[in-house]
């Protein structure tokens, strides 16, 4: 099975149409809002959308989401403690 | 040459007619209902939603259109002025009929659609012009409006603003965590967003005050300027609000200090309201008493420019300045003469501005007419 | 001002991608707009998260405004936006429609449901504080686009218009920028723009 911080990269690059960026841009501690994915205040609102989309949660506010999208790893870590 | 303003008219949840909305807005209403579950879409919502009863025989839009330019046509010497060839009608909208628009049929929601409804519905000379400009919409209209004018294009300008609340906008803007539950709070420190509203509002301009009944105002200038930040964040030096404030005071050599009132956008979103603050105290318009509408009227997008021109101009024909509903403490980091109670005051020129999406600001000064 | 002169123009639609009247590079029916964008070496990421219009719009005017490397030599103001279409920004509103009856309403989709955003795009990759303005016309109307332009270029301080109809119908691209100056040689005439479309 592919683990969850690799399926979570492939996620990001299509729901935020990051055609020039790869997998391999990604390291799982790396700031997810840091310059190197040039990402906006938009992307951050898409990220909710994924979240409900692909993981079936509710992020009630954007200054939440600012936590759990630190990086991909708390990405990950805020997924597996909120699906059982 | 001379642009003069008048015969105003608009309708909004708070009335049917301008003078009754002025009326309503100065006992402090507001228009805005919290319910629940609107539009099928979770949870509390406040808007600013027409009462049933406007739906037919034409559709609501069209019904809001056509009150409005009729009332407004009472307050012309001669209402036949409508569809004389020196007249060009002008129509603001972000969506007009949105709710009409399905994945499958277009035709009936395109916004060209609406200008065809009022050419045909008045037998107008002319095909209107629409402009689209996201929440400065209304202002561009009247931008456009009086540069036709003064360019000769047009003798007579009637400038209309319409659009409506629907699951469309309301679904979008909740997607941005853009919306307030509550009634929302411009400039305040506890702020959360906006609230929609519906509108429909008209201003006439023209070269010739003669064609009004009561030839309000003046427009002194006007410019919108694209402040080339972000699609859907504002500036956070306000440049596009600057510098088209800057250019409208040019254009109508005005001084900073001879503006007696502002008639801003607050939509009540943090980083609008905070980019309007900086952006005011940059122009050293910090100490001029300002409000904003949008706790009265919701935030009308496309008509909001329109409608809370008409206001504003309504307030300077009564010296009013009307409190900034929903301000309680100061929530912008540069301070503002945000107006917290309804009172007498002469007010000889008045600036309006706007700001919205795609980066779009825009600015107008008009002046009291003799 | 009795006329305008046209500085240069770009367009994209079946016949291909043109500057000039020169093609450079022929119609796609797949991805046309990716294509322009790897030909002209862009490297602007946040192209590929625009709806169609805005690609059409970007692509198109940065050819224009880098050609001779026009947009180094003129001030940030000096050059008004005035576009026009007859759908508005269909596309996008269609997959607002699709995403919000799913329960599932994409901020990055919404924004675009306004026809005026290829505008800010614009003035966003060139730094433009200058005048926007979207309008929409039934059908395509070069006069009533030159109107727009001749009435901003004599009421402003503005000295060029990037002027443009911007549409696709079916996923087809109908992009033409036309860009006015005050002065030049060939006259932007209504007969002379009809016959480059």
């Amino acid at each position: 099975m592919e683990n969850l911080e690799e399926k979570l990269k492939t996620q990001i690059i299509t729901q935020l149409n990051l055609e020039e960026v790869g997998v391999e841009d990604f390291g799982n501690d790396d700031p997810i809002f840091g310059d190197g994915l040039g990402l906006d205040s938009i992307d951050a609102l898409e990220l909710i959308v994924l979240l409900e989309k692909e993981y079936g949660l509710k992020v009630a506010n954007p200054e939440e989401g600012g936590k759990i999208f630190t990086s991909i790893n708390t990405m990950a870590n805020y997924i597996r403690e909120n699906t059982k | 040459m001379d642009v003069f303003a008048g015969a105003t008219a608009a309708i909004c949840p708070l009335g049917d007619n301008l003078e009754v909305i002025f009326e309503q807005m100065c006992f402090g209403k507001s228009g805005i209902k919290t319910s629940e579950n609107c539009f099928d879409l979770p949870g509390d919502h406040s808007l600013a939603i027409m009462p049933p009863g406007y739906e037919s025989p034409m559709s609501k839009l069209k019904t809001m259109l056509c009150r409005s330019i009729d009332d407004s046509l009472l307050k012309l010497t001669q209402p036949k002025l409508l569809t004389d060839s020196n007249t060009q009608v002008v129509i603001c909208s972000t969506k007009g009929e949105i709710n009409k628009l399905s994945t499958k049929n277009s035709n009936e929601a395109g916004l060209y659609t609406l200008g065809n409804f009022v050419k045909n519905h008045y037998k107008l000379a002319h095909t209107p012009l629409i402009i689209s400009n996201a929440c400065v919409s209304g202002i561009s209209g009247i931008i456009n409006g009086a540069r036709s004018l003064k360019s000769k294009q047009a003798q007579n300008v009637l400038v209309i603003g319409a659009d409506l609340v629907s699951k469309f906008t309301l679904s979008g803007f909740l997607s941005f965590f853009a919306t307030d539950e509550q009634v929302c709070r411009p400039y305040d420190s506890d702020r959360k967003g906006i609230n929609l509203g519906e509108a429909a509002a008209c201003i006439w301009m023209s070269s010739n005050a003669g064609i009004f009944k009561k030839a309000t105002a003046k427009y002194l200038g006007g410019a919108c300027v694209n402040d080339a930040n972000h699609i859907s964040g504002p500036s956070r030096t306000g440049e596009g609000l600057y510098r088209a404030t800057k250019l409208t005071l040019q254009e109508a050599n005005l001084q900073p200090q001879s503006i007696d009132y502002i008639n801003a956008h607050g939509t009540a979103t943090q980083y609008n309201d905070e980019m309007e603050a900086i952006a005011f105290n940059r122009l050293q318009l910090q100490n001029t008493p300002l409000n904003s509408f949008k706790a009265y009227l919701g935030h009308t997008l496309g008509a909001a420019g329109l409608i809370e021109s008409a206001i504003a101009l309504k307030c300077m024909e009564n010296n009013t300045l009307l409190t900034s509903l929903g301000f309680k403490k100061q929530g912008t980091s540069q301070s503002l003469e945000v107006i917290t109670q309804t009172r007498s005051r002469d007010i000889q020129t008045i600036l309006k501005t706007g700001s919205g999406f795609g980066g779009t600001n825009a600015a107008v000064i008009f002046s009291k007419n003799g | 001002m009795d006329s305008l002169y046209l500085q240069s123009f770009a367009q994209i639609d079946a016949k291909g991608f043109r500057l000039n009247g020169k093609t450079l590079l022929p119609y796609h029916s797949t991805d046309f707009l990716k294509k322009i964008y790897q030909q002209q070496k862009l490297q602007y990421p946040k192209f590929h998260k625009m709806d169609t219009l805005c690609q059409m719009g970007l692509l198109a005017s940065e050819i224009i405004l880098k050609e001779d490397n026009l947009i180094e030599s003129i001030e940030s103001h000096e050059i008004a936006l005035l576009f026009a279409n007859a759908q508005s920004s269909l596309q996008s509103d269609q997959t607002h429609i699709l995403n919000f009856s799913e329960n599932q309403a994409s901020p990055a989709n919404f924004v675009y449901t306004l026809p005026n955003i290829v505008l800010g795009e614009i003035c966003i990759r060139h730094k433009l504080y200058s005048e926007t303005n979207f309008y929409i016309f039934e059908n395509f109307d070069i006069e009533k686009l030159l109107k727009q332009a001749t009435i901003l270029l004599s009421t402003t301080q503005h000295k060029m218009c990037l002027l443009g109809w911007i549409d696709s119908i079916e996923e087809k691209p109908n992009c033409h920028l036309f860009l006015l100056n005050k002065t030049g040689t060939v006259q932007a005439t209504k007969k002379h723009l009809q016959a480059l479309i």
